[in-house]
């Protein structure tokens, strides 16, 4: 497995994992920025320890600038998430014409926010494994 | 699985055909990572030309061809229609 499809898989199941811990303390009601300050650290905290892990594990291949495919991997992953992240704040804004919570807004938009970076890397690392 | 993305059309799986593989085993048996390196791309891109999930660039295409000494198009090759 490359290195870009590993720091990929990594990166995803981090966002995965954060963006859970997001909803959990959604669920638990906490206030708002308690709730996004906790799920920001905890995500820079865990990419940097998973790059960390990843580079000494392979400091040639990390140091290797990213070649054509995994460039248009990375372009193809960002402009479909982008499309996603879209869609789904466009739809968050239509909530909250309906509904007007405004808290619920917040959430859905970090929401969108995760989801779509969640479908970044897992685009990413899917592309780079079975072909652009 | 084609996608049409604004101007970023990516074909479902590139027309074209290749020789990196046999070409790279008469020189030598040369490794797939010696190739890469000679022309500046990954172990799997290298991976991924030879088994036609992707197509290079055309600048990477000359620098494959020059490696291996030969024209282009003794490496690569364009499918009937």
């Amino acid at each position: 497995m490359a290195f870009r499809e590993k720091t990929a898989w990594a990166m995803a199941v981090v966002m995965l994992l954060t963006g859970l811990f997001y909803a959990w303390q959604v669920t638990r009601a906490h206030a708002l920025l308690p709730a996004l300050v906790g799920y920001t650290i905890v995500a820079i905290v865990l990419s940097i320890v998973v790059h960390t892990a990843l580079a000494l594990g392979n400091p040639a291949d990390a140091r290797a600038p990213r070649d054509e495919r995994e460039r248009l991997a990375i372009a193809l992953a960002g402009y479909r998430s982008g499309v996603a992240l879209a869609a789904m704040v466009a739809t968050s804004a239509c909530v909250f014409v309906l509904v007007g919570d405004g808290r619920l807004l917040f959430h859905l938009v970090i929401g969108s926010l995760i989801v779509a970076q969640i479908g970044t890397y897992g685009q990413e690392a899917w592309l780079l494994r079975r072909g652009i | 699985m084609a996608v049409a993305a604004g101007h970023l059309i990516v074909p479902a799986r590139p027309p074209i055909t290749n020789r990196v593989k046999a070409l790279r085993e008469a020189h030598g048996q040369m490794s797939q990572a010696e190739l890469g390196l000679a022309v500046g791309v990954t172990r799997q891109t290298i991976i991924a030309i030879e088994q036609g999930r992707y197509s290079p660039s055309l600048e990477t295409s000359f620098r494959i061809a020059r490696r291996f000494g030969v024209g282009l198009e003794e490496v690569f090759a364009w499918e009937g229609d």
